[in-house]
């Protein structure tokens, strides 16, 4: 089904779109895989999650592996609704735009 | 990967980016996780040659390896996509499954029919089929996870 364009301003900065974009091909991602993979600081990472956290777009688990804890990160299914909405208003947006 | 997007063609191409890097990540050493699935896979075919006590322990040895080998691939590769997931991708593993449910039923008739060695046979066309199978299940969910939805 096709999501209606809705543009949403706490998916938007490259950081939370990016990682938005990886939860949403996978069921699970670790915190550290995610950071490395979009090339950001610990902190930086940390904030982006919290603040898709707030906004119920992302659910955390934390596991423990060789004495380890680690993160585990999966989008909800109102953070999948949300970034299916926003994509399909970049589409609208680019669709749209005039070619210069 | 654009710092900043400022265009909805620079945001649709930073999607594209970290999904192809995500898929890229995931398919990393996935020949080493292919060959065990499909040699499971193959087991689980050949247990059904062995009498039935033993075959019911042999089949629930194979699906808890499996189990093992998701959970050691996720920790390994720090993420996890579960093979029904992708649109596309779950049709191929659905096939997979029909396929190794079919050979193990046949195994089994075959066992019952005092043609053991019959059943050991079919072991190899369940490793091809698993084999095949997971390589063209990356490739589907690789090409899902390309253009941008």
């Amino acid at each position: 089904m096709m999501q209606s364009p809705i543009f949403d301003p706490v998916i938007h900065p490259p950081g939370r779109l990016q990682i938005c974009a990886i939860l949403s091909s996978v069921d699970t991602a670790e915190f550290a895989t995610l950071r490395d993979t979009i090339s950001v600081s610990d902190s930086v990472m940390s904030k982006h999650i919290r603040l898709l956290e707030d906004a119920g777009y992302v659910a955390i688990r934390k596991t423990a592996r060789d004495g380890r804890s680690r993160t585990w990160l999966s989008l909800t299914s109102a953070g999948r609704t949300a970034f299916a909405a926003h994509v399909a208003e970049l589409n609208r947006l680019a669709a749209s735009a005039p070619l210069t | 990967m654009p710092e900043h997007p400022t265009s909805p063609e620079d945001a649709l191409r930073a999607i594209q980016t970290a999904r192809v890097a995500a898929a890229d990540a995931f398919s990393r050493h996935s020949w080493r996780y292919d060959l065990v699935y499909a040699l499971l896979a193959a087991s689980m075919v050949a247990s059904e040659a062995l009498p039935n006590g033993i075959s019911l322990l042999g089949i629930g040895i194979c699906v808890l390896c499996l189990g093992w080998l998701a959970r050691a691939w996720a920790g390994q590769h720090g993420m996890w996509i579960r093979p029904l997931t992708p649109k596309k991708a779950r049709w191929v593993a659905i096939g997979i499954a029909a396929c190794i449910a079919l050979l193990m039923l046949v195994s089994v008739a075959a066992t019952r029919n005092g043609h053991a060695d019959f059943a050991l046979m079919l072991a190899p066309a369940g490793f091809v089929i698993a084999l095949a199978g997971s390589r063209l299940w990356r490739h589907v969910h690789r090409r899902e996870m390309t253009p941008v939805p």
